[in-house]
């Protein structure tokens, strides 16, 4: 993640898909992308990283307060703000033959 | 066990009892972290206070071969004063034992990487034996980077009270006989017809869904036991013939209904079909009826899913087998010692109107219309 910015977010809430794992963030610089933060957090929340076959797990973050998802891009200053909650929502595969 | 304290490894042996190579693993820790946290919650803990434990691991020396070899290794309570380098064996009453069979799959993944190196031939067999090395201290890195500042928010886990007796009286065991350490776990007969419908309506697809319900604490025992009370259909998952992918999509879905249904439900696991009589179509008879994909398989991706959405010691994953010629038969998965495994599970029956009007009690009323309320709407699935 980028110098942290002095007036970045003060306090988000995260929380996994279920909702039965979550954390408070605080100091998320306000020049960070949606895509530094969530990554920061996957590692946080101690959540998988890779598939079953090694390839990077992809997750977005869905905003609750405006009903949608970020984008990897989006700039933390710029879409969120203190008290948001975010949860952090994996695109996962099951199945497979072995 | 964990931080600087120690650093892991698989030491790799050919059969004949030759050394092939020992390779560094990182260990996902996390299962078994969960594991002691349910054993608070099952020890009388409330919620808050067990999912918030803070775990120390310590290592089991091998009793024969002694350290570096593992036998296995301990989770318990962190205690005051215990800290990543403290080395402190401690004695916290809160505690549980893990087997070698923790790393099976960092054992793999040990060998697969000697396979590719060429110190072991490809479908050789191999022993593995777990080591730990005490871990020097590191230097710090010249400039760290800056980071969040983090803490654990209070897990959204409510624990109901509700009767083991009366969930007892009206099930009856189906698969794995459960062994006297197993939180009970009831599923609605209900929900796995739903559910095998679901699966055979999708022909040639895998389909699946979310289990919800509840957990509860008998009344009598103060025992915990598990009750699936609905399964939320994936209806924006992507489907094929061995594939299916929870997109986000679903799980804003499935929380949307969550919240409609109004019940304070939480989820407690995913279910997912195995279309295994497509798989096998061109399988004789009898190889049919040897397939090890016809029960109880659960594939790699399948457990990476659980362990990303569902690492809560109380998850679960269920399998419709849409085997040939045969009703859909059902394979119950959970973790066990930090460790994913068939396990089994009580099919609950509706609650019967009793002489006084319908329902017995208010909370059995309102489960039985949640299962009820799942299973009638049927026809949204994946794929």
């Amino acid at each position: 993640m980028r110098s942290a910015d002095s007036q970045g977010i003060g306090l988000l809430e995260v929380s996994d898909v279920s909702g039965q794992k979550g954390m408070t963030v605080s100091g998320v610089p306000n020049d960070a992308s949606v895509g530094e933060l969530v990554e920061q957090l996957l590692a946080e929340m101690h959540l998988t990283r890779e598939d079953a076959s090694g390839r990077p797990l992809t997750y977005q973050a869905r905003l609750e307060r405006e009903g949608r998802h970020l984008h990897a891009s989006e700039r933390v200053g710029d879409v969120l703000q203190t008290g948001d909650r975010l949860v952090l929502q994996p695109n996962i595969d099951a199945g497979g033959r072995p | 066990m964990t931080g600087p304290r120690f650093s892991f490894a698989v030491h790799v042996l050919r059969e004949d009892g030759s050394a092939a190579g020992q390779v560094p693993i990182d260990v996902d820790w996390e299962p078994a972290r969960e594991c002691l946290r349910f054993l608070a919650l099952r020890r009388g803990r409330p919620p808050a206070e067990a999912f918030a434990l803070d775990c120390a691991l310590d290592p089991v020396w091998h009793p024969k071969r002694g350290a570096p070899f593992l036998a296995g290794f301990r989770a318990r309570a962190a205690e005051e004063g215990d800290s990543a380098a403290s080395g402190s064996a401690g004695t916290g009453e809160l505690r549980h034992d893990f087997r070698t069979d923790y790393f099976a799959r960092a054992s793999r993944t040990a060998a697969a990487r000697l396979v590719a190196e060429g110190a072991l031939r490809e479908g050789e067999p191999f022993h593995s034996l777990p080591v730990a090395f005490p871990r020097g201290e590191e230097p710090a890195a010249a400039v760290p980077a800056p980071r969040l500042l983090t803490r654990p928010a209070v897990p959204d886990v409510p624990i109901r009270a509700g009767s083991l007796g009366a969930r007892l009286g009206r099930s009856a065991a189906h698969g794995i006989a459960a062994r006297i350490e197993d939180v009970p776990v009831f599923v609605p007969r209900d929900v796995l017809d739903g559910a095998a419908v679901l699966a055979h309506a999708a022909e040639r697809k895998e389909t699946g869904g979310i289990l919800v319900g509840h957990l509860h604490r008998d009344a009598d025992t103060a025992g915990v036991f598990v009750e699936v009370t609905a399964q939320i259909p994936a209806r924006h998952a992507e489907a094929d013939l061995v594939r299916l992918s929870f997109t986000p999509e679903v799980w804003t879905d499935v929380s949307a209904a969550l919240a409609l249904r109004g019940r304070g439900e939480i989820m407690l696991g995913w279910w997912h079909s195995h279309p295994v009589r497509e798989w096998c179509k061109d399988c004789s008879e009898e190889s049919r009826r040897q397939c090890s994909l016809a029960a109880d398989f659960f594939s790699d991706h399948d457990r990476v899913l659980q362990r990303t959405v569902f690492p809560r010691a109380y998850s679960l994953g269920l399998v419709v087998n849409d085997v040939a010629a045969e009703a859909p038969t059902f394979s119950l998965f959970g973790w066990d010692g930090g460790v994913l495994r068939p396990r089994g599970f009580r099919v609950l029956e509706p609650d019967r109107p009793g002489p006084g009007g319908p329902g017995k009690t208010e909370e059995a009323a309102a489960t039985a219309g949640a299962a009820g309320k799942a299973t009638t709407g049927g026809g949204n699935h994946g794929g």
